[in-house]
């Protein structure tokens, strides 16, 4: 058993001008700014104040005592008298930077709190919500809306000037929401300012109330190419052969998705950055469609694919279940129409052929795309080559094998070492050194 | 001037060429597309055989034609993967009178994708000699090959000689042929080395998977028509085909007619006869017979100008006792095989009959009644199957 004495600290003259003053004080004297500097924003330069005391462990010292009723249970019990334990010299050494330790930590591990998504998974921009998953909607009284998924495609700050209270902003958030099987909505949320979440929110619950359903052509891609505009912005949307996938702008991919299309190509014009009139435009030219049963209802005339897979073989999708079929001699003009020029309204997107880089007619451009040609082939032998077995792989594993062999080969003196630039010469050490 | 002596020393050499070309009609051997595995062509006659001929006379064309079928909607026009996927679907609008004419349209294109392969025996692989200059023989180590690349020289008449180490000069091989029109003319469809599908086992992969008609197809695309391989792949492909009665694989391809051809030039008809009958198409059964016949003419089994379809198929049955094994497979238990094959027909033919629109009751109701009478001709009794079927037949037309 030890004694504490040899251990207790003698002090002298202890009252300094550190022990007189508050901590509170103290920390004034390193962190304070005068009024004009906090003007010009000196406070943000200071140092943070650190919650020192959290650091001081009672009891915790090169020998760890137990103090009860400050670090151990009051009620000790008699038989067991105070304990105290040796540090090892790693548990000293430890205690002594455990404070430093622990600032350095903290600044990396504040970094670390957000988890990281999966880049498909990632919002439009940073760690933005916009444009992340946000989940299914709050059910409806009486749906149930598990299997729906929900975008945030705009959170803006609006303002509004006000007699009373001045200038007034207000959070904006554009939410869409959809099952992927055709049903969705859309709809505006609106918070106080800094209330994002708020306004996130609201606008999910007002989209889930306000759903509408768009017919898709086998389950993936739109009926037929539609033209539709909302203020300034105009939206040539294409039909496309399984496989292609969406191509259009950001914000309506995450639409496509919500809404089940799986093979679109859409080209905007004008104003690209109004989300809401982009929606709203894209969407009206959905519903706005007509499938082909009622194509041919109108028409009275059969609906016939004719797919490029197939040669061309036309293929009834759908006949005019109300009426006959109209005659040859019944037709007019309208009705002799290319059904791809009948649903544009007569426009067509710009088609801007790319122009060519700078240096596509430079002359060293021009030297350098001579002196490859030469090799022009070279690439295809060499697969074709490689294919057919003519050429053996010569993989990472290949080479390692090809020269463990020729070392194991040097070291045995079947090949002579060979004398590169720092081994110009050997010279044989003389035996009787 | 050198130019003129080039030219004209050119000339001479392709003149002495077709001098020497090698006689193929003198001593010829017998065909290559008999194969006395399958074949029941008595060795006498099938020396006599011209398979080139036969195979493209007008009349066994039309048979050919006849008898693989136009199956637009399953097998010409099938979904296939196409080289510009990014194509999309076309709709249009149509009458139904623009309907029908483009479904005529799109029979009339089918055709174009039946053209048959063809049929070819295989090149003769020997050469002429031409002149041997003893002089200078030993002139170097390897052979010199000299070929013809003139503007208007194609690939077959192209004139290739060899100049050997001895000195003699002689024709190029059909193989060393080949390999000159490689060097100078290069075609992207033929690599130099042979696609590995086409030899075992990997051949019986693919055909495992169905993909005979991809297989033929790029066969075609490889080798040339006369090319000893293609020939004994074609043979290969199609002796695997009857092995396991796959007709349908190949059924309303361009291929199916060489197919047919090949087990009609080989008087080897139940297995086919057995799947034209499984699908109830008795008029191609009498249609082969027919060819099978005019393959192998005999004045004494020969076709009467009156003669019904199924007439020909019974006296085909009654002179081909031996075949009765196979085509018991049709005939069942019972003691006639043309029992068996009629009885295919009647069960296929009646459910699509009633709903075929395109023939009258009337025509429907001959039809059965002529089998049906046929048939308990042929087997003299009162066979409680067929006449069941008529009674419902009659049932269902009042």
């Amino acid at each position: 058993m030890t004694t504490l004495r040899a251990f207790t600290q003698i002090r002298f003259n202890t009252v300094n001008f550190f022990q007189r003053r508050t901590q509170q004080e103290l920390w004034k004297t390193i962190r304070s700014v005068s009024k004009s500097g906090e003007k010009k924003g000196r406070r943000s330069t200071r140092q943070p104040e650190r919650p020192l005391h959290r650091f001081y462990r009672i009891g915790a010292g090169p020998l760890r005592v137990q103090f009860p009723g400050l670090n151990a249970p009051l009620e000790v019990k008699e038989e067991q008298p105070m304990k105290i334990i040796e540090q090892t010299p790693e548990e000293m050494k430890d205690g002594q930077l455990a404070i430093r330790k622990q600032l350095e930590e903290r600044g990396k591990t504040k970094k670390r709190n957000k988890e990281k998504l999966h880049p498909l998974e990632r919002g439009f921009s940073g760690n933005q919500v916009v444009g992340q998953k946000l989940g299914p909607p709050p059910n409806v009284e009486g749906a149930n809306l598990e299997n729906f998924q929900s975008y945030c495609l705009e959170i803006k700050r609006t303002s509004n000037m006000t007699g009373v209270f001045g200038r007034v902003h207000t959070m904006s958030a554009l939410v869409i929401t959809g099952n992927g099987q055709g049903l969705a909505g859309y709809a505006v949320g609106k918070a106080p300012l800094h209330r994002t979440s708020v306004a996130i929110i609201k606008a999910m619950g007002m989209a889930s109330r306000r759903l509408f359903f768009v017919e898709l052509l086998e389950n993936r891609t739109i009926y037929q190419d539609f033209y539709a505009e909302c203020r300034n912005t105009r939206v040539f949307a294409q039909r496309r052969p399984p496989g292609f996938g969406i191509v259009c702008h950001p914000r309506l991919i995450r639409i496509c998705e919500v809404i089940g299309i799986k093979d679109i190509y859409v080209k905007v014009e004008g104003s690209t950055t109004n989300y809401l009139a982009l929606t709203h435009a894209f969407i009206t030219g959905l519903l706005n469609q007509e499938t082909h049963q009622q194509l041919a209802d109108r028409k009275g005339l059969h609906v016939v694919e004719m797919d490029p897979n197939r040669h061309f073989l036309p293929q009834k999708v759908a006949s005019p279940m109300q009426s006959a079929v109209k005659a040859e001699d019944e037709l007019t003009e309208m009705d002799r129409l290319n059904l791809d020029d009948f649903y544009g309204e007569g426009r067509y997107p710009l088609k801007k052929q790319k122009p060519p880089p700078f240096y596509a007619n430079l002359p060293e451009h021009l030297e350098a795309e001579w002196r490859k040609h030469p090799f022009r082939n070279q690439k295809d032998v060499m697969v074709r080559l490689l294919a057919d077995g003519m050429v053996p792989r010569w993989t990472r594993t290949a080479r390692r094998e090809v020269a463990e062999e020729k070392s194991r080969l040097m070291e045995q003196g079947v090949i002579p070492i060979p004398t590169g630039i720092g081994l110009s010469r050997i010279i044989p050490k003389k035996e009787g050194n | 001037m050198l130019r003129h002596g080039l030219f004209s020393r050119l000339h001479r050499l392709q003149a002495l060429c077709q001098l020497h070309q090698p006689q193929s009609s003198s001593l010829r051997l017998a065909s290559a597309w008999i194969n006395p595995l399958i074949s029941h062509v008595d060795p006498g006659r099938a020396q006599e055989v011209n398979a080139e001929k036969l195979f493209t006379s007008p009349e066994v064309q039309e048979l050919l034609t006849k008898l693989t079928g136009a199956d637009l909607q399953n097998k010409i026009f099938r979904s296939r993967r196409i080289s510009t996927p990014q194509n999309r679907s076309h709709y249009a609008l149509m009458t139904d009178e623009r309907w029908e004419k483009t479904m005529e349209r799109m029979q009339e294109e089918a055709q174009h994708f039946l053209q048959f392969i063809p049929l070819k025996e295989p090149r003769v692989e020997t050469t002429e000699t031409l002149i041997v200059d003893k002089e200078i023989a030993g002139f170097d180590k390897s052979k010199f090959v000299f070929t013809d690349i003139s503007f208007d020289a194609t690939d077959q008449d192209r004139t290739v000689v060899v100049r050997e180490v001895d000195g003699s000069l002689r024709t190029a091989t059909p193989e060393e042929h080949d390999r000159m029109n490689r060097v100078y003319y290069e075609k992207s469809n033929r690599p130099v080395v042979e696609p590995a599908v086409f030899s075992d086992p990997y051949l019986q992969d693919a055909l495992d998977r169905n993909e005979h008609e991809f297989l033929m197809d790029w066969a075609c695309m490889y080798f040339e028509v006369d090319d000893p391989k293609f020939i004994s792949l074609s043979k290969t492909v199609y002796d695997r085909i009857i092995a396991t009665k796959n007709f349908d694989s190949l059924y309303s391809t361009r291929h199916f007619g060489t197919l047919v051809f090949y087990l009609a030039i080989n008087n080897n008809l139940p297995p086919l006869l057995n799947f034209f009958a499984n699908l109830g198409q008795l008029s191609e059964c009498a249609s082969l017979v027919r060819l099978q016949k005019s393959l192998y003419p005999d004045w004494r089994l020969a076709i009467g100008s009156y003669d019904s379809d199924f007439k020909i198929l019974q006296d085909y049955v009654k002179q081909n006792t031996r075949f009765k094994q196979e085509l018991g497979d049709v005939a069942s238990t019972d003691q006639s095989d043309v029992y068996g094959i009629l009885k295919g027909v009647i069960s296929t033919k009646l459910p699509t009959l009633r709903f075929n629109v395109t023939m009258t009751l009337d025509d429907c109701f001959c039809f059965l009644c002529q089998a049906y009478l046929h048939a308990s001709w042929a087997l003299n009794v009162n066979d409680g199957h067929i006449l069941d079927e008529l009674r419902n037949f009659t049932l269902f037309r009042n």
